[in-house]
């Protein structure tokens, strides 16, 4: 949610709403079918879910858009090399970009402010997540439209737990409790599964374990209920690994390594799912997404038996997910005459329409409640409807991420310096204080201060 | 005399092609790393600003920096060490005129052809702690899992088996190749001598196999310093940065924070650091003056 702004987010909304009611009478919304008229759109893509349906569906598309799909799909480090290589040219190469949430801050100077599109196609936006929409609201403008947006939650065996007497775990504490109740209670099985691999995959937890125990690794705005992430300005770039909240944070990841599966300071997104899937761990931190990797699968003994939670808060935290993942841009060296196709497209796509039928070829995210009561959708995908309510309920943010363009250095040094307390190769305050120094440094670097 | 600069003339007309092919591959793109190393050039954020030698000054006070540099070089050692030691004996094995030994070679060779990242990625899974096939062999032996990829103090050494797995064949191809040209009236001398097999090995075989022996390592050292798919797909650097060799450290800065300017002032050391380290070698070893 655009916390500061959620007065005026609100009216913005409202007259988006009327505008966007009168004027769906004067411009069609586009057509699922025949969208591109014989013409061709450039997309540049990143390798996740969405884009690798895309990919296996090419044929089908292309036959529904009516035209050519020239799907350009890119590793995450590419992706943004490619992005901002784009952006220096005068013309840009491709018509459409995916864009990951904490990346707004760092491109949102050549991004297309789509509020006036939105309006004039009459996108009902409100059937959004409202974090997901607002997620790509910054400067008053609205620069991206969701298509694969989802948070990073919490899931746990309900069958362990039950067996076990144990309640779902909605704090830190009673996760700990949980896991250490669950560790090695059966033949294999560890108590929780997460991201402990050095670099992003730990910078990552970090960031968003240290945001459910209440604060962002920056100094942002607090807000209602959260922080400002739609107004990052240079003094809020200040570290804030040698806070309590941070110590807070260490206490809980040095805790978790107890109760790990082996090889846990080499586990990254994949890995620790696979490993919950085959009945490695009680619990697991994960993209909800990623749920399809055993929910879709009929040999996965964790298929069926998980229930899911928002991030479990901290002592003086919040239950709060961090949401990630992806949206479709346009460059502002588009020109003119292209970006009304780029807009009929990214609607197309972004519609309730194709989000469920991506669900059919395995892409378990619906940034939309219309999407996410829909049956067919509930059925092959679980993990739906419990992100609908965590959004309903208000228990899904991104200011955890925050979107700075430093954010892949902020990760990268949290991942390195916190690396070493996991290993027992350093004492958790020191890696914080080196970690701090490091980001002071980084910022200096950048100019902030 | 008008002849002559005539003719020098037309030799460096002659020549001037390869010479800007040369200056626009080679040497362009190391004046313009070190021009990139004197800004504070991040990619995609604003005109680069000149630093002066500000990136140097920071790599000269970044722990993480002689960390990586000391990384490598524990890396190189072992690695290159590991190779050339089996791929040696293996050259020797393989010389052993045996029927079927051919085909033994050809098999040998095989894991020169995989690429990199492949190889990374296989011996990512194989060492794994919960998929891995090496651990599942230990603990169905009744042994506790190993962290190949997790523990302090055996993370780097598993990179280093990874690649002693690739590039040991190398090294016994060259060393066989050598061996084959090595010429037989040498033996037959040394046998007249009354020399017996330890010390032909030492007097003869080993010294008129240095150029090759001076070579294989030279080129094992200096591809070996520049590895970074086996970190990329195995580790990323972990655990605590035990295996965070230069190339890696050097490519999160480069590729992943973006923070061009300081990547740059870190490969230029880079550079100069193989370079020093080359002509050292070369001249300790004295490659060449074999010819004086």
């Amino acid at each position: 949610m655009h916390f500061e702004n959620k007065q005026s987010w609100i009216k913005k909304a409202a007259a988006m709403a009327v505008a966007g009611a009168v004027s769906s009478i004067a411009v069609a919304p586009a057509s699922a079918e025949g969208v591109l008229n014989g013409e061709t759109i450039r997309i540049l893509a990143i390798g996740d879910p969405v884009f690798q349906v895309m990919q296996r569906i090419h044929g089908d598309l292309e036959e529904m858009a009516g035209g050519t799909i020239e799907l350009d799909v890119r590793g995450f480090d590419v992706l943004r090399q490619q992005v901002l290589l784009n952006a220096q040219n005068d013309v840009s190469n491709y018509d459409l970009i995916s864009v990951d949430l904490p990346q707004f801050g760092e491109y949102k100077g050549f991004l297309v402010d789509l509020a006036g599109y939105v309006e004039s196609s009459g996108m009902d936006w409100q059937d959004f997540h409202e974090a997901a929409w607002t997620g790509a609201y910054h400067d008053q403008m609205q620069l991206g439209i969701p298509i694969q947006p989802h948070p990073e939650i919490f899931a746990y065996r309900v069958d362990l737990f039950e067996e076990a007497g144990l309640e779902p775990p909605r704090t830190t504490e009673q996760v700990l409790a949980a896991a250490k109740a669950l560790h090695g209670s059966k033949d294999g099985l560890s108590g929780i599964c997460w991201n402990g691999a050095r670099g992003t995959p730990l910078g990552q937890t970090i960031t968003m374990v240290m945001g459910s125990h209440g604060l962002p690794v920056i100094a942002m705005d607090a807000i209602e209920g959260g922080f400002d992430l739609g107004n990052v300005r240079p003094e809020n770039m200040h570290p804030q690994m040698e806070s309590d909240t941070a110590s807070e944070m260490a206490a809980y990841l040095m805790e978790l390594m107890k109760f790990s599966p082996p090889g846990i300071l080499n586990m990254a997104w994949d890995e620790r799912v696979r490993v919950f899937a085959q009945g490695g761990c009680a619990m697991t931190y994960i993209w909800s997404g990623r749920s399809a990797i055993y929910e879709l699968d009929e040999d996965a003994e964790a298929r069926g038996k998980v229930s899911y939670l928002p991030h479990p808060a901290g002592p003086n935290g919040l239950n709060v997910s961090t949401l990630g993942g992806w949206f479709l841009s346009i460059p502002d060296n588009l020109p003119e005459d292209r970006r009304d196709l780029a807009w009929s497209v990214t609607e197309w796509l972004t519609s309730p329409e194709m989000m469920a039928e991506y669900t059919k070829h395995g892409n378990c995210v619906a940034p939309r409640h219309s999407v996410s009561v829909d049956e067919e959708v509930v059925a092959r995908c679980p993990v739906i409807p419990f992100v609908d309510a965590m959004a309903t309920n208000g228990e899904i943010a991104g200011w955890q991420r925050p979107p700075v363009p430093e954010i892949q250095q902020i990760f990268d040094i949290l991942g390195a310096e916190f690396h070493e307390a996991l290993a027992g190769a350093e004492s958790p305050e020191d890696a914080l204080k080196e970690a701090q120094r490091q980001l002071d440094r980084t910022m200096r670097r950048a100019g902030y201060y | 005399m008008k002849y002559f600069r005539e003719k020098r003339r037309i030799a460096f007309a002659m020549i001037s092609p390869s010479i800007l092919v040369i200056v626009a591959i080679n040497i362009f793109p190391i004046l313009f790393a070190v021009y990139i190393s004197l800004h504070l050039w991040s990619f995609g954020r604003g005109v680069p600003r000149f630093a002066g030698f500000l990136n140097y000054e920071e790599l000269y006070y970044d722990g993480r920096f002689g960390d990586a540099v000391l990384t490598s070089a524990k890396f190189v050692f072992f690695a290159v060490l590991l190779e050339f030691v089996v791929g040696f004996a293996l050259a020797f094995l393989f010389n052993v005129k045996v029927r079927g030994m051919a085909t033994l070679r050809q098999i040998a060779v095989l894991p020169i052809m995989v690429m990199p990242i492949v190889a990374g990625l296989v011996w990512f899974y194989m060492f794994n702690e919960n998929f891995g096939v090496i651990n599942w062999l230990i603990t169905l032996l009744g042994s506790e899992k190993v962290g190949f990829l997790t523990d302090l103090d055996v993370a780097l050494f598993s990179i280093v088996l990874a690649d002693a797995w690739q590039w040991t064949p190398f090294v016994m191809l060259v060393m066989f190749a050598a061996l084959q040209s090595l010429p037989e009236y040498v033996y037959e001398a040394a046998k007249m001598d009354g020399l017996n097999a330890w010390q032909t090995f030492w007097r003869v075989t080993i010294p008129m196999l240095r150029p090759s022996i001076m070579i294989v390592i030279l080129l094992r050292i200096v591809d070996s310093f520049k590895m970074i798919e086996l970190v990329f797909m195995m580790t990323q650097g972990g655990p605590a940065g035990r295996t965070e060799v230069l190339p890696w450290y050097l490519y999160v800065t480069g590729f992943q924070a973006l923070d061009l300017g300081f990547a740059a002032a870190m490969a230029v050391s880079m550079l100069i650091l193989v370079t020093i380290f080359t002509q050292l070698f070369l001249s300790r070893v004295g490659i060449g003056n074999d010819n004086k």
